[in-house]
């Protein structure tokens, strides 16, 4: 079934990121994101082609013509359109940047972690940081988590260490918008109800008992939950020349 | 003001006193001062506490050399390496080095309340976070609308270290594209020591004057392709090197004595040597592998 392009993990993933990226989206892309660049460009080719990009060291005034691979690379940095400068990176928050963080760890509440987490020895396992996550989402009023591996070890009752605020009654407690959309993983995307994550979408073949096995947290699902639509004709097609 | 001074990469990593606050510029795999830094841990000041942005490998490699006691960063890590910080991991575990993860947003507005020579800077992202739980931040409530803030205290450095593409005689800086956040820390910094290209005549950088950071060091080293084994002016990160320095040290991490560390780093560096001939040799021992 996997073999089927269309239902294929990886492209679906793809795809259900994208998905969430509408026409005249201003989106962030981090350090190592290479399925969300793939994500943007599917969005900008199909349905987003307003779509404002900052990736990589870049303002990307015309995604048409780039393709910045590594941030702040050498080759790409020669012919950058327009300069992002660290420094002046969050001046303006209250135009919030579209960020889809990824993360070590997301909890049944919606936080995600970058920093540590515990491994089953024990033994604590540094991430590579917050970066300027924290700030591009305190007050974003659109943010999603992605998480690459849907496993127990990455969807827990509770994070270790809070990178992002998606807590919805902690962030209405702090006067917060209620910005995190969703969290997506290969298998699944959740979205927040009652203040804890409801699953929304299922990859295809993946059932009820395989999905709370790989969870690390009791599932519940929304009322409108349903299987992560197959990749469409168009999507497969643009996907192909990525 | 105290003309600035050029110095060879020896004589500039010298000036880095024990137990220092030291900046350290650039951003992931481009843009760091990595031949200075070099000569910084073949130097081997103790207790420095090293600060990062969006730090690279070269954070780790200081921190395993022995060199550092606390690290306050946003971000370390490698694009292109699969390990993360291996010389950082183990340093935690053994306690031998206190590491404050922190929000790039916090880092700069601490930066900037030391610049801007105030008593502390107020921010709100991160609240509610992990990010906002170390010694420069604390919550507080604004007397006025009763809302939560993060009170941010200054953070000044006893000197940055970074990169640019050339530098005059008086210490100004030609930046070679996007800034990697190094102004905020030189702005925050008693000493300026930047690691450059090439040095100039005042002129020449006045061809390029969006790019030019006026009277920004005030010490210039100069160091041809100097970034090695990161990315710099023409040259792309070295990929294996970062790779190979990984694998090295995770195998060298999992000793239990220190001393390992900064030998495994040293080894790596090809300390003691001259900057020049550790990068003709890293990239002659690259192709040697491509063979």
């Amino acid at each position: 079934m996997r073999s089927d392009p269309a239902m294929c993990e990886d492209a679906l993933f793809i795809a259900a990121i994208a998905r969430n990226i509408a026409d005249g989206d201003y989106v962030h892309l981090g350090a190592s994101q290479p399925q969300l660049w793939k994500a943007v460009q599917l969005a900008r080719m199909l349905w987003a082609p307003r779509l404002r990009v900052a990736a990589a060291g870049q303002f990307l005034l015309d995604p048409a013509i780039a393709s910045p691979g590594l941030t702040y690379d050498p080759g790409t940095m020669r012919c950058r359109q327009a300069t992002m400068n660290q420094s002046t990176i969050f001046d303006d928050l209250r135009r919030s940047r579209v960020t889809f963080a990824g993360c070590m760890q997301v909890d049944r509440y919606g936080n995600g972690n970058l920093a540590q987490v515990r491994a089953p020895s024990g033994r604590v396992v540094l991430g590579p940081g917050y970066a300027g996550l924290p700030t591009f989402t305190t007050h974003a009023e659109k943010f999603f988590l992605l998480v690459t591996e849907h496993s127990t070890r990455r969807l827990v009752p509770e994070v270790e260490k809070i990178s992002v605020l998606g807590n919805s009654l902690q962030r209405a407690r702090l006067g917060l918008p209620d910005g995190l959309r969703q969290v997506i993983t290969p298998l699944a995307s959740f979205i927040l109800a009652n203040g804890a994550l409801q699953v929304q979408e299922v990859l295809p073949g993946i059932d009820e008992v395989t999905l709370q096995r790989e969870t690390g947290f009791p599932i519940e699902f929304t009322a409108d939950a349903r299987e992560r639509p197959r990749l469409s004709r168009e999507e497969r097609t643009a996907l192909s020349v990525l | 003001m105290a003309a600035p001074q050029i110095l060879a990469l020896t004589e500039a990593a010298s000036l880095i006193g024990d137990g220092w606050t030291v900046g350290v510029g650039g951003a992931v795999d481009v843009g760091h001062p990595f031949a200075l830094v070099r000569e910084i841990i073949a130097a081997g000041p103790r207790d420095l506490e090293v600060v990062a942005g969006f730090g690279g490998l070269d954070i780790d490699m200081i921190v395993a050399s022995g060199c550092a006691r606390a690290v306050i960063a946003a971000f370390i890590g490698s694009e292109l390496a699969p390990a993360r910080t291996p010389g950082i991991q183990r340093a935690v575990e053994l306690d031998l080095v206190d590491l404050v993860q922190i929000d790039e947003g916090i880092l700069l507005a601490a930066l900037r309340a030391s610049a801007q020579q105030v008593p502390f800077a107020t921010w709100t992202g991160g609240l509610g976070t992990s990010a906002a739980g170390n010694r420069l931040c604390s919550e507080e409530l604004d007397a006025k609308t009763g809302r939560p803030f993060i009170r941010v205290e200054p953070l000044q450095l006893d000197a940055c270290v970074i990169w640019a593409e050339a530098a005059d005689e008086e210490g100004s800086l030609l930046l070679w594209g996007p800034d990697f956040g190094d102004p905020a820390m030189l702005a925050a910094s008693t000493l300026r020591i930047a690691q450059v290209e090439r040095i100039v005549a005042a002129r020449d950088l006045a061809e390029h004057p969006d790019r030019v950071l006026p009277w920004a060091a005030d010490v210039v080293t100069a160091a041809p392709s100097g970034t090695f084994p990161f990315g710099g002016l023409m040259l792309p990160p070295d990929a294996k090197w970062l790779e190979r320095y990984g694998a090295h040290m995770r195998q060298s991490a999992s000793a239990a004595d220190p001393g390992e560390l900064r030998s495994a780093v040293l080894q790596l560096l090809q300390i003691p040597g001259e900057f020049g001939a550790f990068r003709r040799s890293a990239t002659i021992g690259a192709q040697d592998e491509d063979a």
